[in-house]
């Protein structure tokens, strides 16, 4: 006769594999004082425009790397590599997220001591990226002002456990709807506390700010270190 | 969407969960949270066409939803037992 057993406890994530390997990265990222940052948005958002003109006024503050993820193509690889940093692209081929083994596998041939800001700039999408750790030490979520100001309420999971907001094409705001204290509410309400950067990856505007939360990272990642 | 990639790891615990027990999985619980970044409904759909595959028989699937909370965790299972 079949019986059901008492209910046993396991308290397990369910992601745990996934987790360990991230642990272990953060863990490496951490002994070459590297900092890396996971950068999520939806396509379009400019993920890949703010990583060109980051990398292009970096120097000589930083060594940087990026590692790019699509679901097809290396375009954005391309894109990035005439910086002179280390680029790799990481085609998924049809999975719409990154996870910690992809990471793993792809900075297996670099250097990690010659690296200070590693960037991971996921999948262009606001829901599926969320679920999973790369070994980052921070998620940064990437919103325009094209889009709607309603998004971190519609994905509070990404905008939750996002550490700053990059508020991107604030040049655009003369010609758009976009109502950047609604937006500000929306992030509240789902993240009290967030740092919003506004910048504009056309005119450069707002990268001072943007460079300075960077380097206070950059800080505390060497202090743990 | 994810929830498959979710639900194939979930069933890679349960497989070696019933194994390490000597015993067939007839219920389990989760806890997936509101900031997960994962979709109860979608993840059983998921779970549903392809637990049968890997378990024998898809066991019963108990989802909390917290509010405000990033957790997506196995809580707890129900063996089947054989008894005499």
């Amino acid at each position: 006769m079949k019986t059901i057993s008492e209910r046993i406890p396991v308290e397990q994530k369910i992601l745990k594999a996934n987790d360990i390997l991230a642990d272990q990265l953060r863990r490496r990222f951490e002994s070459a004082e590297l900092l890396c940052l996971n950068l999520i948005s939806s396509p379009g958002s400019g993920k890949t425009s703010l990583l060109e003109r980051t990398l292009a006024l970096c120097v000589p503050r930083w060594r940087m790397a990026v590692l790019t993820g699509d679901i097809q193509t290396d375009l954005d690889a391309q894109r990035m590599a005439r910086f002179g940093f280390p680029v790799k692209q990481i085609c998924t081929a049809g999975v719409c997220h990154l996870d910690a083994g992809m990471i793993h596998r792809a900075v297996e041939d670099w250097q990690l001591d010659d690296i200070d800001i590693l960037f991971i700039e996921n999948v262009g999408n606001l829901v599926c990226p969320s679920s999973y750790d790369l070994g980052e030490h921070h998620k940064v979520a990437v919103l325009s002002v094209t889009e709607g100001e309603d998004k971190p309420a519609k994905y509070p999971a990404a905008f939750h456990k996002a550490s700053c907001i990059v508020l991107n094409k604030i040049d655009l705001l003369p010609y758009v709807p976009f109502d950047v204290d609604r937006a500000r509410r929306c992030a509240e309400e789902v993240h009290p506390g967030i740092p919003i950067l506004p910048v504009s990856c056309t005119t450069g505007e707002g990268f001072e700010e943007w460079f300075a939360w960077l380097e206070a990272q950059r800080q505390s990642v060497a202090m743990a270190a | 969407m994810h929830e498959l990639s979710i639900a194939e790891a979930l069933l890679s615990t349960l497989a070696l969960e019933s194994r390490r027990r000597g015993a067939a999985i007839e219920a389990v619980g989760l806890r997936v949270g509101e900031y997960s970044g994962v979709e109860p409904e979608s993840l059983r759909f998921c779970f549903d066409a392809v637990a049968a595959a890997v378990l024998g028989a898809a066991p019963r699937l108990e989802i909390e939803h917290p509010e405000r909370s990033t957790d997506l965790q196995i809580a707890w299972i129900d063996l089947a037992e054989d008894t005499p």
